[in-house]
């Protein structure tokens, strides 16, 4: 399957009320590859993103994750994908061993396997240090890496990562996006929103841009800079949004 | 549901919260520290004080001229009395003079308008000179009370005297009952010298003498003091100590967008409910069984050094902590399903609030006096419980009240775990945003078909409904049969299927399932009782009920026609009860397979009827006839049978020959031998029910069934 759909989503709307969260969006993720979602605040970023982790149902449209259908099989499609945001918490009366240990547990991965991927984990993110030490003692960049070991625990298939780097350092955002591009590498669909330009430049392969829930550009950064005649990806980025 | 993610979330939800200090606390240690020093602590307070006060000397003042022989009685009864202390001489003067009268007695505690008369006649009082020279010398605790001597009396007449003291001084009411106690005995001592001076019998001038004794057992004395506090105090514990767990786990993880993480999981919203409510549960029963084991060691150590009586065995708490199971569950899961409608923690605690505090105010009431349980109590929630456990300590709990009052808290139980459930299925809440009533209770769905939930909240307005209308409308029995019936059994059914737009043959299985589950209906119909009849062997019915049963039969009242009878207590409930309980109900249950939704269905339908003694044979009735309607996808069958056992009871016992022939042989139930030819008849009837079944399949197959 390189190279193949991994991550697909067709006409999704979502309403909050009377309010159109998000009108007809559409777009792929590959394996292999990093897509940018970019949009200003309220676009509809994280909104989208929800219904894809299967967070949130969509009111109309569907998502596909490695082929299953997010609203006929929930269970299998959510198993495909590893969902991480910049806001997300950890249990704070756990340590991230036992938050890993917990997931793997609702992943249904056998007790031995668990131990032996947290270990892995806790070894390549670099955590052995706090590993074992309550959540609520963590810095925030310590809390982001158990985070993302969270999100990678069950080795999924597609990683979908709202604003991931939101209030870290440069150090710990930069080893954030160091470990994303490690799993693009490993041939992993990768979907990643932000609203920092620099990142989505180092890092995106492809970016959609979404503007008051609807899908403004979309295609590789040389297309998009190309096709708006600016200078740079902020420039085209203000020009898609009509700014 | 999955097992293993359910015990997942329960075990690490366990986990984070025996790391949490508050929540230790508040489970364990206050209970085990609260306790001991609440109530020994104040009782030893409480006795010292006694003890010193019955020891100190009593300072009264004593006005006017003493008889002979007072002022020695007092003195050797420790009181030390100053005559005439604090009495201006004008005030002095006036007393000697006669020109103060007694004051009036107060009314009688049986005169309606006692406590008004009594209010005035204080008013009046607290104005005379006399107590207003007395109020500043009490007040001051120059001394505890005045003891007014009023003249004018011969020597045989009767000497008035008042006592003025301080009601809310605790020194001076005591002095007030021990100045009164002497007067009796100064009383006693004048009559006997009278008597003696009179050449009067002994007892001439008492008259008549009398002693109380309490009847109540020694269990039932101690288990009176507990009563009025543990319900209350187990309930609010109960309340309280899943309350912080639940609005943590809800509102907290929503906070803390923790809750968004678990919703990307592979999990079901179903398993994360019932994990999370399985720990609260948890949580609040450790908290109660410290609680319980606690107050009761306490009380017990208490009355064992007061040496008052025995104490409660743990038989009566271990009864009482398994009363209380169903009221946790009810209130885990409603503040399960309440926490998640808040934003954070904080919004949490202020939505949690006001339900914890409607759950535990009419508890309060339990802890007034003379409030019992009776049958308009055993369906209020928490309530019951309450007044369940008070009923329990002082050993009074009938099986009836206690078999209510579990199934009606447990049906409270299953409808707050039911709404959580249904609130945990909606994401907008999950994920920090609003849903509205309409659509979190689904009436903007357009539903085509009964869901079980729908028929449990049915079950339990039924139950409710019947229990309230029955006992509070004072008709005719014949017309309340009938009435109950229609109005309160069938009424809400047809009126549910008519609000929510439902097909009404296909939702009451209302279809011709040929002749063959008829027939085997009547064999059904007439051989069930005699099965049943087998249950009453093992739990033979108090007479009492069998009387209520007569009665609601109507075979106590000659007036009424049997035509009247056979069509209010054998036809009605063939139709009225089926159409809800089979109909409605057991056709909800359809998806859950035919064990569960024939058991299910046959359990609500005995629980319906109201008495643990019945619950048996009703039961078996209910699995019949369930059997019928699985397999049969109609009513019909059930309503024959139903109405036919219910019709065969009524001929049995109204039918002189019949009934002559119980009473002369003394049969409390039917002979064995007729029970097991009824089994062997009833086994037939629901072989040949079933054999049908494959042609009801295939109509249904063929698309012209009305269940497709």
């Amino acid at each position: 399957m390189t190279n193949g759909v991994r991550l697909a989503c067709d006409g999704l709307v979502k309403h909050f009320g009377a309010v159109k969260a998000v009108d007809g969006i559409s777009f792929e993720v590959h394996s292999g590859e990093i897509v940018g979602l970019l949009g200003p605040n309220g676009a509809g970023k994280t909104t989208v993103l929800r219904m894809l982790a299967g967070i949130l149902t969509p009111d109309a449209g569907e998502v596909r994750a490695c082929g299953f259908d997010m609203k006929t099989s929930p269970l299998e499609a959510k198993r495909q994908i590893g969902f991480l945001s910049g806001d997300t918490q950890l249990y704070m009366r756990l340590t991230p061993r036992e938050v890993l240990l917990y997931f793997g547990e609702l992943f249904e991965m056998p007790a031995a396997q668990r131990k032996q991927r947290a270990a892995e984990l806790i070894g390549s993110l670099d955590m052995q240090s706090f590993a074992d030490r309550p959540c609520e003692t963590l810095s925030a960049g310590q809390k982001q890496r158990a985070n993302i070991a969270r999100a990678f625990l069950h080795n999924p298939e597609i990683l979908i990562l709202d604003e991931p780097t939101t209030a870290l350092d440069i150090l710990s955002g930069r080893f954030i996006v160091d470990a994303i591009r490690a799993q693009r590498d490993s041939g992993k669909a990768v979907l990643f929103s932000t609203h920092i330009m620099s990142e989505a430049e180092y890092l995106c392969d492809r970016i959609v841009m979404i503007h008051q829930g609807r899908k403004a550009e979309e295609g590789a950064q040389a297309e998009i800079i190309g096709r708006s005649g600016a200078h740079n990806l902020t420039d085209a980025f203000l020009r898609a949004i009509g700014e | 549901m999955r097992r293993t993610i359910v015990r997942a979330i329960y075990l690490k939800e366990l986990r984070e919260t025996l790391r949490d200090r508050r929540t230790i606390t508040f489970m364990l240690v206050l209970p085990l520290l609260l306790y001991p020093m609440m109530i020994i602590g104040m009782s030893r307070f409480q006795q010292n004080m006694e003890k010193e006060s019955a020891q100190r000397t009593a300072k009264i003042t004593v006005w006017g001229e003493a008889p002979a022989g007072l002022l020695q009685l007092l003195k050797a009864r420790n009181f030390d009395a100053a005559v005439n202390l604090g009495l201006p001489g004008t005030l002095g003067e006036q007393l000697r003079m006669g020109e103060f009268a007694q004051f009036d007695a107060y009314p009688d505690a049986e005169d309606p308008d006692a406590d008004k008369k009594t209010e005035a006649m204080r008013d009046k009082a607290s104005v005379h000179p006399l107590v207003n020279a007395a109020r500043p010398l009490v007040l001051d605790r120059k001394t505890d009370a005045v003891l007014v001597l009023f003249p004018g009396s011969s020597h045989d007449g009767k000497q008035e005297m008042a006592i003025l003291f301080d009601s809310v001084r605790q020194d001076s009411r005591r002095v007030r009952v021990r100045l009164g106690a002497a007067l009796d005995e100064f009383r006693k001592q004048v009559l006997q010298s009278r008597e003696q001076t009179r050449g009067l019998e002994k007892g001439f001038t008492a008259a008549l003498g009398y002693e109380a004794r309490d009847v109540a057992p020694k269990l039932r004395r101690s288990g009176f003091g507990v009563s009025i506090m543990l319900p209350f105090v187990l309930l609010a514990i109960s309340a309280t100590a899943g309350f912080y767990r639940a609005v943590e786990t809800t509102a907290g993880e929503k906070e803390r967008n923790t809750m968004q993480t678990l919703l990307c999981a592979p999990v079901r919203p179903i398993e994360i409910v019932v994990g999370k409510f399985a720990s609260i549960a948890t949580i609040t029963l450790i908290a109660a069984a410290a609680n319980i084991a606690s107050l009761g060691l306490t009380f017990n150590n208490l009355s064992r050094q007061m040496s008052q009586g025995s104490s409660l065995g743990p038989s009566q708490y271990l009864l009482v902590f398994v009363v209380l199971v169903p009221v946790t569950f009810l209130t885990s899961a409603l503040f399960l399903a309440i926490g998640v409608f808040a934003k954070d923690f904080r919004d949490g605690q202020n939505l949690a609030t006001p339900v914890m505090m409607l759950t535990m105010m009419p508890a309060a009431v339990t802890m007034l006096p003379g409030v019992e349980a009776n049958l308009y109590t055993v369906f209020l929630p928490c309530v019951n419980v309450a007044l369940l456990i008070k009923a329990l300590l002082v050993g009074e709990a009938k099986p009836d009240f206690i078999f209510l009052t579990l199934v009606s808290s447990a049906a409270y139980a299953t409808l707050a775990l039911l709404f959580a459930a249904r609130v945990f299925e909606r994401e907008n809440l999950l994920t920090g945003g609003k849903d509205t009533f309409r659509g979190l209770f689904g009436f903007g769905d357009r539903r085509r078909e009964v869901t079980p939930s729908m028929a449990f909240v049915m079950f339990c307005t039924v139950l409710v409904l019947l229990f309230y209308g029955t006992s509070a409308v004072k008709i005719d029995i014949r017309f309340l049969l009938v009435a109950t019936q229609y109005l309160l059994i069938l009424g809400p059914v047809l009126l549910a299927v008519l609000l929510m737009k439902l097909p009404l043959k296909e939702t009451l299985a209302l279809r011709w399932p040929g002749w063959q589950p008829m027939l085997g209906a009547v064999m059904v119909g007439l051989s069930a009782g005699a099965v049943a009849s087998l249950t009453l062997r093992l739990l033979t019915p108090p007479e009492s009920l069998a009387k209520g049963l007569q009665q609601v039969m109507m075979l106590d009242r000659v007036d009424i026609p049997i035509a009247w009878i056979v069509f209010a207590a054998s036809i009605s409930p063939g139709i009225c009860e089926e159409l809800l309980f089979r109909g409605f109900i057991q056709g909800s249950f359809r998806k859950l397979g035919m064990g569960v939704s024939i058991v299910l269905s046959a359990f609500l339908f005995a629980v319906a009827h109201a008495s643990i003694y019945r619950m048996m044979p009703v039961m078996l009735l209910g699995l019949a006839i369930g059997w019928l309607f699985w397999h049969s996808r109609s009513v019909l069958p059930g309503m024959l049978a139903h109405a036919l056992n219910n019709g065969l009871a009524v001929a049995v016992i109204s039918i002189p020959s019949i009934r002559d022939y119980f009473v002369k042989n003394k049969l409390l139930f039917l002979p064995l031998e007729w029970s097991l030819a009824g089994m062997a008849i009833c086994g037939a009837g629901l072989w040949l029910a079933s054999r049908a079944k494959s042609s009801a399949s295939d109509t249904v197959q063929m698309g012209i069934g009305p269940n497709q």
